[in-house]
């Protein structure tokens, strides 16, 4: 089954000097698929991320996301359907100070209130599930970039989502974070078969997709699928990003020589 | 470019950031400079309005000196708060503190003497407006505007002084930091409020124990302990116990985890938290302003009902001397001079002597005075009252005060010991009238009255009134009236004698002239306390605008964030719209009650009579004040938000 669909996407800038972020896109993506856009700086990747997160609109085209087009939704509707369609996974986290991790993770389920013994069953799977049980208690300010990743993750998936959109995950965390991370989203994928959306600039990250696509000056340049080995398809993932011109600092640390 | 240029440089590029800051001082100025001209206007400085009115004034003065201080110190922690980073910036540069510090003293002077001149100017603008209001509340003829020095230098020098020490306070204030906390400015996210259980559990205690006072037989030692419990008990309820609340709200977990509850009520702790102190004091100017305004709107009540209810125009009271002797010549001279100017006006007058013991009651709290059957019946003529026809000598007609809070508790009262159980009588009869300017009245038999006078206490005196019964006059009009500028002229007479004589013993009364000038000073003195309450809860609107504003980007960010995970534009305004309202509302509601369970008690005590009333008329005016301001900062907060939304 299709959960999301984009068809001749384009975005406009207008302004002084209007800008073609993206131009024509098509995409096609299966339930339950692992699919991680790439691409150098200004590409539009993240034009794209936002469009189908649906809190920017296409000048045109179409996306379609488990068969409903929330384009054409009223706000309200729009956030509602965000809220119980789609999950975000940010770069800087996007926890509130103000709130315990775990009142954190079961904030979207609040805004729609859910039973209180509701939230708590799938609050406990879904911290079990991502080893931050122990944390549920502490507050943001307390625990590591990796763990407050982790908990954004489980806030994202704790509605079981169509849709999971990761925007840089691991950009703001360390080589070790990011591998735990990226393990984690992957894991996510596997056990509820979540359909998931990822960009990113980080070579080790995608490697963790099943497919890459890549985008250049706001089109579609090509895309490469994993085989069985994670790491020839990272190394395959490099060469097309030195291909694509991307440049070097772009390039993931742990970059193999 | 040198260092006083940078750091003018520093204000004048950056305006916008300095704005609100110098906008509060500027307003502390102004509002101080205004009162300064009406408190030393010509006209108010002589008026014969009695000191403690005056005093009253001056008091005002400080409250407003007191509050501007703290007024102008909080902004410039706020802004100094918002700054941090620039400062952290400057220390990585290599300035060095005595620099810093420098820069901040040089910065804050400019601003002060800058909103000192804008403050004045003003100032000046305002306090034409005030003048005018002022002198219609006082019931004067117009305040003519005038150059008012005195209250120019008396602004500088203050505001100069309060600079001053503010900019060496506020060295403190950055010195403590260190450069990383500096860089990472406001950014950095807060620790969860904690509140103390006992502390929490204090503040109960000191209300329950001020309520259990007030309950008490008042007493004017109490009142001061009253009002300490109280100012403590609200103290640690924004301190404490309020946090403590919170977080037992946040406990509850089927509240809690339930639509917005969860984004506004862990932002609320943080919020209260940081404004407790502004919000205590706001209580208790609020509170305690409301409590005047009810005081005095009451006994403006019951002032006009003695007025109407007071059946002789002019009362002329002379009392024995130390030798038990009355001063015939004078009373005859001086009622002859009464006599005459009613007289030259035309105006029809009946006269009668009386005298009267006032022995004490014991039955009957307050003062009773003790009159002659025959004297009594010669009043009844006048005021159309039945007469009586005789009494046995240990009989009573006892005539209540229609005033007194206790009518009812008289009512039963069948039987009157006097003089400390020196003398008993049985009242046969009651009924309701005021014949005598205080108290109650008590009719005996003429040989009774003689023999109570010799029972009477040593210090206890007789007195002889002169009361004058003017048909004319019954339906009274105020305040220009002939009975009120006759009244005046002998009231200020015997005053003028008191003052020449020591020992007085000669009191001219006169309803009219009484009433006007209380309600006067009554007016005068609602008027201090509303402007001052005033200022208070327009500067404490303003301080939430300005800390909503200095949280903006935060709160801009968070929103933007939570927008794309879901949260409608409603549920934002829901949540924004509770937080405000509560940060607006919470210290007015708090005063409210406290106000209206001291005065309901202390009225009870007092016999002030119903108060409710007034005092949700004061409340009700500071509560349309403050909604209207709430409306404004939300439109204004929210339309930032909805920017962000997406």
């Amino acid at each position: 089954m299709e959960m999301l669909k984009v068809q001749g996407l384009s975005k406009l800038y207008a302004g002084k000097v209007s800008t073609r972020a993206l131009t024509d896109i098509q995409l096609s993506v299966e339930q339950g698929e692992f699919v991680g856009i790439m691409g150098p700086s200004g590409s539009g990747k993240t034009t794209l991320l936002n469009m189908v997160a649906t809190v920017d609109t296409p000048t045109s085209g179409e996306i379609i996301i488990n068969g409903k087009n929330p384009h054409t939704f009223k706000k309200n509707k729009l956030a509602k359907f965000r809220r119980r369609h789609l999950g975000f996974v940010f770069q800087d986290f996007n926890l509130l100070d103000t709130l315990t991790i775990a009142e954190n993770i079961v904030l979207p389920l609040t805004l729609d209130k859910e039973s209180v013994k509701e939230m708590d069953r799938k609050l406990n799977a879904v911290a079990e599930k991502l080893g931050i049980v122990e944390i549920l208690k502490k507050r943001t300010y307390e625990v590591s970039g990796g763990q407050q990743q982790r908990a954004a993750i489980a806030r994202a998936v704790i509605h079981s989502p169509s849709l999971l959109l990761a925007d840089e995950p691991t950009g703001a965390l360390d080589s070790k974070s990011s591998r735990t991370v990226m393990e984690m989203i992957e894991m996510i994928n596997e056990t509820e078969g979540t359909t998931t959306l990822l960009v990113t600039h980080d070579a080790q990250a995608a490697s963790y997709c099943h497919r890459v696509v890549f985008i250049k000056d706001g089109q579609l340049h090509s895309e490469i699928h994993r085989g069985s080995n994670r790491q020839a398809f990272f190394q395959e993932i490099i060469d097309m990003l030195s291909f694509l011109g991307g440049n070097d600092h772009e390039l993931s640390s742990v970059r193999v020589k | 470019m040198n260092f006083r240029q940078f750091a003018l440089n520093n204000v004048r590029r950056n305006a916008r950031a300095y704005s609100a800051y110098f906008l509060s001082s500027a307003f502390a100025v102004m509002i101080f400079f205004t009162y300064a001209v009406f408190i030393f206007h010509p006209d108010i400085v002589n008026n014969p309005m009695g000191t403690t009115i005056k005093r009253g004034m001056n008091v005002a003065e400080y409250v407003i000196f007191a509050f501007s201080f703290l007024f102008v110190l909080y902004s410039i922690s706020a802004f100094l708060k918002v700054r941090k980073k620039e400062f952290g910036i400057l220390s990585i540069l290599g300035s060095e503190g005595k620099q810093l510090n420098w820069l901040i003293f040089l910065e804050n002077m400019l601003i002060g003497i800058a909103s000192i001149l804008i403050g004045l100017a003003s100032g000046l603008l305002l306090s034409k407006l005030f003048l005018l209001i002022g002198a219609r509340v006082a019931e004067m003829k117009e305040l003519s505007f005038y150059l008012p020095w005195k209250a120019m230098a008396l602004t500088t020098i203050c505001f100069l002084a309060l600079f001053f020490v503010i900019s060496l306070l506020t060295l403190f204030l950055v010195r403590q930091n260190r450069v990383l906390e500096l860089i990472q400015g406001s950014s950095k996210p807060k620790s969860e409020p904690k509140a103390s259980v006992w502390l929490s559990f204090l503040s109960m205690a000191c209300f329950v124990g001020a309520f259990y006072l007030m309950k008490q037989k008042f007493d004017p030692d109490n009142l001061i302990f009253i009002v300490l419990l109280g100012t403590i008990a609200t103290y640690f309820f924004f301190t404490q116990l309020s946090i403590f609340i919170i977080r037992l709200l946040k406990k509850n977990r089927p509240f809690f985890w339930r639509g917005t509850n969860l984004l506004w009520v862990s932002e609320m702790a943080y919020k209260v938290k940081d404004n407790a102190r502004m919000f205590f004091m706001i209580t208790i100017v609020i509170a305690m302003s409301c409590s005047v305004i009810g005081i005095i709107l009451n006994v403006n009540g019951q002032m006009a009902q003695a007025f109407k209810k007071s059946e002789f125009a002019y009362n002329y009271v002379t009392s024995q001397d130390d030798k038990w002797k009355f001063d015939f010549t004078q009373i005859k001279k001086d009622t002859t001079k009464i006599d005459q100017e009613l007289k030259k006006a035309g105006i029809k007058y009946k006269k009668i002597r009386y005298s009267t013991l006032s022995p004490g009651t014991k039955e009957i709290e307050g003062s009773t005075e003790v009159m002659k059957v025959s004297s009594f019946n010669r009043l009844a003529d006048i005021y159309d009252v039945p007469k009586v026809s005789s009494l046995q000598s240990n009989e009573t007609l006892l005539i209540r005060n229609p005033l007194s809070a206790d009518k009812e508790k008289i009512k039963k009262v069948k039987n009157l010991t006097m003089a400390k159980g020196k003398a008993s009588f049985i009242a046969i009869k009651q009924f309701e009238k005021k014949l005598v300017p205080y108290g109650h009245l008590a009719v005996i038999s003429d040989s009774a009255y003689a023999q109570l006078k010799k029972k009477m206490p040593s210090a206890a005196r007789e007195d002889i009134s002169t009361s004058y019964y003017i048909p004319e006059w019954s339906k009274n009009q105020l305040p220009d009236s002939l009975e009120t500028k006759i009244g005046k002229k002998f009231v200020n007479l015997s005053r003028e004698n008191a003052k020449t004589q020591e020992d007085s013993i000669v009191i001219f009364q006169s309803r009219a002239y009484d009433y006007v000038m209380i309600k006067q000073a009554m007016n005068i003195a609602s008027f201090i306390g509303v402007f001052i309450a005033a200022i208070f809860s327009l500067s404490t609107a303003s301080f939430l605008y300005f800390k909503l504003y200095t949280d903006l980007n935060q709160d801009r960010y968070l929103v933007y964030s939570l927008s794309r995970m879901g949260l409608s534009t409603k549920e934002m305004k829901r949540s924004a719209t509770i937080q405000i309202a509560a940060l607006f509302f919470i210290p007015l509601v708090v005063a409210g009650l406290e106000t209206l369970i001291a005065l309901s008690l202390l009225n009870k005590q007092l016999g002030l009579g119903d108060s409710l009333i007034p005092t949700l008329m004061g409340i009700g005016s500071f509560f349309t004040v403050q909604l209207i301001y709430f409306f404004i900062v939300r439109s204004r907060y929210l339309t930032q938000l909805k920017r962000v939304m997406v």
